[in-house]
């Protein structure tokens, strides 16, 4: 479901005409509802370590070289670097003045900061990515911004998570007749995406029921 | 002889005239009692002046009498029943008040008796009127009971036929094609589906 999809479910719940093409979307409204409907992504997908927004780079480290541009668009989650995993800390100064210890990595200044060694090296990263959009041709980028992006939440819950997370947020206003029931679906579809994305079953939500 | 004429004149409360003979004759006996009794009576019965007197105080006497007579005659005694509608003018005007008022005129009644009446006239409309305000209230309440009473039914009614027809699952297409006023009207309904997780 693509964005002008989004756009006209949400022109369809809160009772507005619905457009055929994305040129028609010229009115303060819809502007607003576009605006709206990036904000619920990004706060949707940037709410949660999800499992689809993990990603993979590699980096190459020179010899002698202790600091290197950060290209990784997102949260790292593992660092490992020749084979060794490397922690993170936040004191950029052990790495500045030179005495970091092994397997720890740190940034400062959108650089990944590295302990020094004569020998090159590769890491591979493990991310979570801040591009939560994609376009036709499976491109990631921040913002929908043309008809055919669409939203990297998968396809069952993108579409309820956007467009009654929308409509909340346009009305804001819980004595709106539908905001209960917009409540109520936006929360039964973040419910469900959280437990279909779990990969591992030890990670998957548990209910507790417990009798007093 | 005349001691008895004056004695059996002993009441002063008769007419005026008899008033001022009296207090005359009395006046002569105390004088009389006094002094030479008859003989004086006598010279006084026989004074001229004396009798001159009684004989103008008696022609005043009658004067007055007749002008009094004739006074009366010339103003007419007035009903009660129009120094009542002069004290309270239009009152057996109204429609229901006339029906006792024209009963009432076969009575030689009072104007006491027409204002007490009158008053009962008055406890009894406005005992009519509380009685009145007192039903109109006891109806309304019943109405509003059974305004009530229906609308439960048809709640019942409703809901039975909800339960009856579980089939009957809204969609998000149709909930979000659905008017301001279609949603009230089946948002309970909706709710309980949300609820169920029947909405798809």
């Amino acid at each position: 479901m693509n964005f002008l999809d989004i756009i006209n479910k949400c022109l369809l719940e809160l009772n507005y005409r619905q457009v055929n093409a994305f040129s028609e979307l010229v009115k303060n409204d819809h502007k607003r509802i576009k605006t709206i409907i990036n904000i619920v992504n990004q706060e949707i997908c940037t709410a949660n370590n999800w499992n689809f927004l993990l990603r993979k780079a590699d980096i190459f480290i020179p010899a002698n070289t202790t600091e290197i541009d950060n290209t990784v668009n997102g949260r790292i989650l593992y660092m490992l670097v020749d084979g060794k995993k490397y922690h993170y800390v936040d004191d950029a100064e052990l790495f500045l003045s030179g005495n970091a210890k092994d397997n720890i990595y740190s940034s400062c200044a959108d650089k990944l900061l590295f302990p020094k060694s004569p020998k090159q090296r590769n890491a591979q990263v493990v991310y979570y990515t801040k591009n939560c959009v994609k376009d036709a041709q499976g491109n990631e980028k921040t913002e929908m911004t043309v008809q055919t992006d669409s939203s990297i939440i998968p396809a069952p819950f993108a579409e309820q998570l956007l467009t009654y997370g929308t409509c909340l947020r346009l009305k804001a206003n819980p004595s709106y007749i539908r905001f209960s029931y917009w409540m109520s679906m936006y929360k039964e579809a973040l419910a469900n995406l959280k437990s279909t994305s779990s990969i591992d079953s030890k990670d998957a939500p548990v209910v507790r029921l417990l009798r007093q | 002889m005349q001691n008895q004429q004056f004695s059996g004149i002993s009441s002063s409360a008769v007419t005026p005239q008899i008033n001022y003979q009296n207090i005359l004759q009395q006046l002569l006996l105390s004088l009389a009692a006094n002094a030479q009794k008859e003989q004086l009576v006598q010279q006084l019965g026989n004074n001229k002046q004396i009798q001159q007197l009684i004989s103008a105080i008696n022609e005043t006497n009658k004067v007055n009498q007749t002008s009094n007579a004739v006074s009366q005659a010339q103003v007419p005694a007035q009903n009660p029943l129009e120094i009542f509608n002069q004290e309270n003018p239009g009152f057996f005007d109204k429609s229901a008040r006339v029906d006792v008022l024209n009963y009432i005129r076969n009575f030689d009644m009072d104007k006491d008796e027409i204002s007490k009446i009158a008053k009962m006239i008055e406890t009894l409309e406005n005992s009519a009127i509380d009685g009145y305000l007192k039903q109109t209230a006891h109806d309304k309440t019943l109405n509003d009971e059974n305004a009530a009473a229906k609308s439960k039914l048809t709640a019942y009614a409703q809901n039975s036929a909800i339960d009856g027809n579980n089939n009957k699952v809204f969609t998000r297409e149709e909930i979000g094609k659905m008017s301001g006023d279609e949603f009230v009207k089946n948002e309970k309904l909706i709710m309980e589906q949300v609820r169920q997780g029947l909405i798809k």
